[in-house]
């Protein structure tokens, strides 16, 4: 697999280590090598363009925002991310009505979340040597 | 490649349907590390489109996607004849389709986050 790196220039804050689980992640994928590093920082990017997009999707179409909020939020739970998944089950929880404050805080705490992610992927990817061992 | 502790779904032919490419992508390499032959599509419309369902000893897949869910995808691979194992998986909780899954013969519901080890033990109650 082709090495990628997550998008980092973006100024992160300093890394909160509950944002990206790593026991979580061993727990779940038997180790932590190159390959699932790699994965996480794809996901992030990824998870990045979605946030970006979602306030535009929010306003023409909220039955699939809701569904985008969903779907990034079962990969984030994948990705040992915790934290930002509950900021999207906040969203959707918003977008269904079953929770009926506004969306817009909730999407700055997603972006604040996702931050915290990244950080945390930064500080995994920079102890995780290109043998696939966790140093 | 025969069944072994390190290989234990060898040539267990599944059929992986999910829209997020990082959680396709990881169950993925889950089943090939445990040297499954896998066929991954991105929803359920691409799953229909394959010909050859019953080559499939077991079809893995999420509930919520686009143009087709889950439920829809293995309602229709049902009506077709498909006698495999399904799988379900979704960030819900099992009790949100549990009457869909009791309605088509679902043998197994998984709820996100997927651990490797949990995964391979579904699959492998279908060799």
């Amino acid at each position: 697999m082709t090495r990628h790196r997550s998008d980092d220039t973006q100024e992160d804050p300093d890394p909160d280590p509950a944002a990206l689980d790593q026991a979580a992640l061993v727990d779940q994928f038997g180790v932590i090598d190159e390959d699932v590093v790699t994965l996480i920082g794809a996901f992030i990017d990824k998870a990045r363009a979605d946030l970006d997009a979602l306030p535009a999707i929010i306003a023409a179409d909220p039955v699939r925002a809701r569904r985008m909020a969903h779907a990034l939020k079962g990969a984030a739970r994948m990705a040992g991310a915790a934290p930002f998944a509950n900021t999207l089950h906040t969203v959707e929880q918003r977008l269904c009505g079953i929770d009926p404050g506004p969306t817009e805080p909730a999407l700055a705490a997603c972006a604040d979340a996702l931050k915290q992610t990244h950080g945390a992927w930064c500080e995994l990817d920079s102890h995780t040597d290109l043998t696939g061992q966790q140093g | 490649m025969a069944a072994d502790s390190e290989h234990p779904l060898a040539h267990c032919a599944v059929l992986l349907a999910e829209d997020q490419d990082f959680v396709r992508q990881t169950l993925e390499r889950f089943l090939a590390q445990a040297g499954a032959q896998v066929t991954a599509v991105e929803n359920g419309a691409d799953a229909l489109a394959i010909e050859a369902v019953d080559g499939f000893e077991v079809i893995l897949t999420d509930v919520r996607m686009d143009p087709i869910d889950g439920i829809d995808l293995v309602a229709e691979l049902r009506r077709k004849g498909f006698t495999g194992g399904v799988i379900l998986f979704s960030s819900d909780p099992a009790e949100d389709f549990a009457d869909d899954a009791e309605d088509l013969s679902v043998d197994q519901v998984l709820t996100k986050p997927i651990k490797r080890d949990e995964l391979i033990e579904a699959v492998q109650r279908f060799r």
